[in-house]
């Protein structure tokens, strides 16, 4: 079924969309959960509650691109999820953060506060600088807390040359958000 | 929690938050696809093997049209018997149907036209070089298309062409070194046309 007769169904409160759903992004949203969770009870939870979410948003929202719009509805829970969790059982999303971390200065300090939208934007302005590659290996790192391997796998490049492109991309990120005076 | 912590986990809800088109296309990347080294493998060996028989049939062409004309020279010769003949040309007859040299002995300056096919005038060994030497000396610019294709034959007999057509290929393409990209240096034209001049 294409992504507008889905979106559809959620606007005629039919519940069938999420069925619909299931069908068509049940395995996609898992493994964007398991991703950042490494578990597949908080996966399984965090689809359902996708879906939840989904049939509560969908009378406001009309997404163009249901699979993407699902899947950072997934990503958000999931790594909610993992915040609730003790260091030790951290999946994914633990050692993205703690990758994120490294372009931070450890005497940080956050005087101003710093726009949740400002950054969002820094964000995006950063990734649309990237050739399609790179913004592809950044979003399957960063958003999709995919591991290296699988990043690998997914892209037909060797190791060494993804852990060194996020490298340089996590420093050109630092460099933007100090530019902006985000960081 | 430090601002370390909370900078990361706003960094990490900032990455959550970006366009869903960036999304969709990472989700939807597929990676242009290698080609496995066997079927390189057999696209060289095939292409080697087109190489071969593109060289070898032309040759053939060659030798067998230059074997039957030398013995029709043979025939000849009593008479006539010069060691060169000034500007052999074929007939237009012959050009299209062997399309292939006239038989040369020494260094000459070889042309063909269409309307005349194959023609030559010997030239010196030491002319043959000073000629062969200027060609590096002409312009980039492509040669304008005269429909006349000129070689040097040097005394070893390669062919060398200062300047060629600008259609891609050429007649008997393996024998010759071509250089359609490079416009004939003066150099080279004023002593082509010294030599055309001196035969008279």
């Amino acid at each position: 079924m294409q992504d507008k007769q889905i979106v559809d169904l959620y606007w005629a409160r039919s519940e069938d969309a999420i069925r619909q759903t299931e069908i068509k992004y049940g395995k996609t949203l898992y493994s964007v959960s398991y991703s950042v969770t490494n578990s597949s009870r908080d996966s399984e939870e965090c689809v359902n509650d996708t879906y939840l979410k989904a049939w509560n948003q969908m009378p406001t929202d009309r997404p163009d691109m249901l699979g993407a719009y699902l899947s950072k509805i997934t990503r958000a829970l999931s790594v909610d999820r993992v915040r609730r969790e003790t260091a030790e059982k951290r999946g994914g999303a633990g050692a993205v953060a703690e990758e994120l971390s490294e372009l931070i200065p450890s005497d940080f300090s956050m005087d101003a506060h710093i726009e949740n939208e400002a950054l969002k934007e820094a964000l995006n302005g950063f990734i649309q600088s990237l050739d399609k590659q790179k913004r592809v290996v950044f979003v399957k790192r960063y958003f999709f807390c995919l591991d290296i391997d699988t990043i690998c796998a997914q892209t037909g490049l060797g190791r060494s040359a993804v852990k060194m492109m996020l490298m340089r991309m996590r420093e050109k990120l630092g460099e933007k958000l100090r530019e902006e005076g985000l960081l | 929690m430090t601002d370390k912590e909370k900078y990361t986990q706003k960094l990490m809800d900032a990455v959550g938050g970006i366009d869903d088109k960036y999304v969709y296309e990472a989700q939807n990347y597929t990676p242009k696809k290698r080609m496995p080294g066997y079927v390189a493998a057999i696209i060289a060996a095939a292409a080697s093997m087109f190489l071969i028989i593109g060289a070898a049939l032309p040759l053939t062409f060659f030798s067998l049209s230059a074997m039957i004309k030398s013995g029709n020279a043979q025939n000849d010769a009593k008479d006539t018997a010069p060691q060169y003949q000034m500007e052999q040309s074929f007939s237009h007859t012959d050009a299209e149907k062997y399309d292939s040299l006239p038989q040369i002995n020494g260094a000459a300056l070889v042309w063909r036209t269409a309307e005349r096919g194959y023609s030559f005038v010997p030239i010196s060994e030491s002319k043959a070089e000073t000629l062969i030497a200027s060609i590096g000396e002409g312009g980039e610019k492509p040669a304008e298309d005269d429909g006349i294709s000129v070689w040097i034959r040097t005394e070893k007999g390669e062919y060398i062409s200062p300047e060629l057509k600008r259609s891609p290929g050429n007649v008997d393409c393996a024998v010759f070194e071509y250089s359609p990209e490079i416009a004939i240096s003066d150099k080279a034209a004023r002593m082509i046309t010294d030599i055309i001049n001196e035969r008279g």
